[in-house]
């Protein structure tokens, strides 16, 4: 590396364009990669927590309907079961690979789902 | 224990310029500071790196180009290549949240992303953003996203509020997965160094275990960074996208 000759560096312009040729930007449409994988503690921590926060998240529109319309508590009830359902759709959706997706969207791939 | 300290001492917020506006408290506080610190840290890393701009990059060069092709890459394999206009949205989100999970790693340090407070806000600028981006590119056929394709109308009343329930919980489980990841890691140190201290010569056990938990925390950080990112990344794919 110490004595190049002139020969390398005379045509360096042309191999760098060459080079140059091959690299794509990173926005282009090329192959999917692949995805870093984690371990099953990320996992099943990510899945608790898809599962509590639905049921959270019902249960907090329950009870600020109730409120609002003065039912207590018969909305919250509906509230709890809704988002415990939610919840396991949440967590169903997560392993079977469709992502953090609502609605039945397909992953593009298999290793799609696992990515805590 | 020398100093009888709380474990969660570490996370109390403290006012470094008191700012009264009226009923809101907008004081500056260690948590702004360090928030400010990550921003900027942040931008030498970036703009001091790619200060040269040479065809053969050295080490920081090289790191700040790793980054950018990094979630260069993540946008491309989750949203495509429509995902290419809010890489600079997406690309601040990440650094802001990995220097502020790194900064935190340093001793005496505040972690900002420790505080629900700070990530919530972050989840829902992410929600929101990208729901408004659904809503702007598709319009009313957004509202079809809490109707799965080929299910029975009658099945509609029981689907769609648990849909609905289900889409408006990402916010909180985005949140809460990188405030309690942060949270239990840096308690969880506090409580294991208390530990050296109090067992004496046993305590080269703990010593030990700390060690190691300080490197799973540098692995945690990163990991929680990219965590939010690749999910703002797929909440993203599906506002473009839908079904």
């Amino acid at each position: 590396m110490t004595d190049r000759g002139d020969d390398d560096l005379s045509d360096f312009d042309k191999r760098l364009k060459a080079a140059r040729g091959t690299v794509r930007s990173p926005f282009e449409n090329a192959e999917r990669g692949q995805r870093p994988k984690y371990g099953m503690l990320g996992l099943a921590f990510r899945m608790g927590l898809e599962l509590v926060s639905a049921l959270a998240v019902g249960t907090a529109m329950g009870w600020g309907l109730d409120k609002w319309l003065g039912t207590s508590p018969w909305i919250m009830i509906l509230g709890v079961v809704l988002g415990g359902a939610a919840g396991v759709m949440n967590v169903y959706r997560f392993a079977a690979g469709f992502g953090g997706a609502v609605g039945y969207k397909k992953a593009d791939r298999d290793d799609d789902a696992p990515s805590a | 224990m020398a100093e009888q300290q709380s474990p969660l001492a570490q996370f109390e917020i403290k006012t470094l310029v008191p700012v009264d506006l009226g009923s809101i408290d907008a004081s500056f506080t260690n948590s702004s500071a360090f928030m400010v610190l990550a921003v900027v840290l942040a931008t030498v890393f970036l703009v001091g790196g790619m200060r040269k701009g040479e065809m053969v990059p050295g080490r920081w060069q090289s790191m700040a180009e790793l980054s950018y092709v990094f979630i260069a890459n993540l946008i491309r394999d989750t949203v495509g290549s429509e995902g290419a206009r809010y890489f600079p949205f997406i690309f601040s989100l990440f650094m802001f949240i990995l220097f502020g999970n790194l900064l935190g790693m340093m001793p005496y340090s505040f972690t900002f992303t420790s505080h629900i407070a700070v990530t919530f806000a972050m989840a829902l600028v992410v929600f929101i953003g990208v729901t408004a981006i659904a809503v702007a590119k598709h319009g009313l056929h957004f509202f079809s996203f809490f109707m799965p394709p080929g299910v029975p109308l009658a099945m509609a009343p029981l689907l769609v509020p648990i849909e609905i329930i289900s889409y408006l919980s990402r916010p909180i489980s985005l949140s809460v997965r990188l405030f309690a990841n942060m949270t239990a890691g840096h308690t969880l140190l506090k409580v294991f160094a208390g530990f050296v201290a109090s067992l004496g010569a046993f305590g080269v056990l703990p010593l030990a275990f700390v060690t190691a938990l300080t490197g799973l925390e540098f692995v945690i950080a990163f990991l929680q960074a990219y965590v939010f990112t690749i999910l703002t990344c797929l909440y993203l794919n599906d506002a473009l996208h839908l079904h």
